[in-house]
């Protein structure tokens, strides 16, 4: 019988401060930045005091917050866990994802990347491996609202484009796929379930949920449908409640999560 | 010379493709100083050797070959010296892997490396935190069926039954998955005990305190 343990992946989005300038931590919803809630080096130690099973940074601010301060800060909060390390947020080329290896990053997640220069993609799993790759799509899941003209400039896709989409990517050589729907993001309504279905039948690569998770009920029903992992942001900034508390309330769900 | 006599320098390979960054702030977390070990003099004065890897079979191979690393490495089989390889480096201790079939690895054993497939044929990827099924006494610094480390892999080193003095299994979609060996000299670890928490971080600490 598999014994892995379906994982819980804190995610730290991280953009330039309006007033300080730092690099800090977001929430955001509907895929805008949304809230500043901290110091990225702060919040990984207490996700890693935490046993947080993975963490993921993501920088959303590529026109102020350049590749190489990006790795200064990865850097920064490598020094601070010792949990894998996902990053991403324009890491588009060999060069710049070999810069994150070195660090002692375990995966980069592409999105951009993946849509615009695919076997550039391919390069990168062929050096690194491609366990080291997470490939991003973002969606829209809203079936009452249309797709924002903003994200749709970004890449963000309608949900009925979704399998296609899943498809082509791993083409490219990746080893995980997370799923994000811009549409929960921020909105604590639960993770899209269709959404992970149609990934889901789609590929035998472990499948991240992300967006949307605002009860612990919305993760066991993620993880029911057969995510392996769930990306949480906003649930974690302003939920108050401990991530030992999440791990055992799930476990009481029957969930196989990690409790030491 | 007594054992206490020699003195512990633990030293991690190098790869620019690798983890040694995470291993050696994991060492130092844990209280262990180690050095670089970037040619062949570095080697030299290490006790205990940490070969890291995040990347794939071929390209641990031919940084070492680049850096003049691979034959000294290969040499320290059955000595004194105290050898750990981690994931990739773990999988370049036998003759070959399906992930570059051109390449040869160290060939200290004679096992080739393939891909965790499902029913289906599909490539699946272990990723994530497993146990390990170690049985009995069987000690390998330590490593405790009680607790669980992570895995980040698709090939894997497969079981084969009394092949190593000591060994450590993880079954996940139907392979069964060796995840930790020790024989003689070596150890091999397929999973990240620098990504393991405290867990992981202990397994480190008895390796440097393996004499």
């Amino acid at each position: 019988m598999d014994t892995i343990f379906r994982r819980i992946i804190p995610r730290i989005a991280i953009s330039r401060h309006k007033t300080n300038h730092s690099v800090a931590g977001i929430t955001t919803k509907l895929y805008e930045p949304h809230r500043f809630i901290g110091n990225p080096p702060n919040q990984a130690r207490i996700f890693e005091s935490n046993m947080a099973d993975e963490l993921i940074i993501v920088n959303l601010d590529l026109d102020s917050i350049s590749i190489e301060t990006f790795a200064e800060l990865v850097s920064d909060v490598s020094s601070e866990i010792f949990m894998p390390l996902s990053v991403g947020g324009g890491i588009d080329t060999l060069e710049k994802a070999s810069v994150f290896f070195e660090i002692g990053i375990e995966k980069i997640v592409v999105e951009r990347g993946l849509i615009n220069n695919g076997k550039e993609v391919n390069r990168i799993a062929n050096r690194f491996g491609s366990q080291s790759i997470v490939a991003s799509c973002t969606y829209w899941g809203s079936a009452t609202t249309a797709i924002p003209e903003s994200l749709a400039r970004r890449g963000v896709i309608e949900i009925k484009d979704l399998p296609r989409r899943i498809i082509e990517m791993q083409e490219f050589g990746i080893g995980e796929i997370m799923i994000n729907d811009a549409s929960r993001d921020g909105t604590r309504m639960g993770s899209n379930l269709d959404a992970l279905n149609m990934t889901l039948e789609n590929t035998s690569l472990p499948v991240i949920d992300s967006c949307g998770f605002g009860k612990t009920k919305h993760i066991v029903e993620s993880f029911e449908a057969g995510s392996s992992a769930v990306a949480i942001g906003t649930y974690f900034a302003f939920v108050d409640q401990s991530f030992m508390q999440l791990r055992n309330q799930l476990a009481n769900h029957g969930i196989r999560v990690r409790l030491k | 010379m007594s054992d206490d006599e020699i003195k512990t320098v633990v030293g991690v390979v190098q790869l620019s493709t690798g983890n040694a960054k995470s291993v050696a702030r994991g060492l130092k977390s844990i209280g262990v100083e180690s050095i670089q070990i970037e040619d062949r003099k570095s080697l030299e004065q290490c006790s205990h050797v940490i070969l890291p890897g995040v990347a794939s079979f071929g390209a641990v191979v031919d940084e070492l070959q680049a850096k003049k690393l691979f034959d000294p490495i290969r040499k320290l089989y059955d000595t004194n010296v105290r050898v750990i390889g981690l994931c990739a480096g773990m999988q370049i201790m036998g003759e070959e892997s399906s992930e570059n079939p051109d390449i040869k690895g160290l060939g200290w054993f004679d096992y080739k490396c393939v891909e965790i497939v499902n029913k289906e044929g599909k490539r699946k990827f272990h990723t994530g935190w497993n146990s390990i099924e170690v049985s009995g006494n069987e000690d390998i610094l330590s490593a405790s069926k009680d607790v669980s480390y992570y895995f980040n892999h698709s090939y894997f080193v497969p079981a084969v039954e009394k092949k190593f003095e000591h060994i450590g299994l993880t079954p996940y979609f139907g392979s069964n998955i060796t995840s930790i060996f020790l024989e003689k000299n070596i150890v091999g670890i397929q999973f990240h005990p620098e990504k393991s928490q405290k867990a992981g971080l202990s397994i480190l600490k008895n390796f440097v305190d393996w004499r």
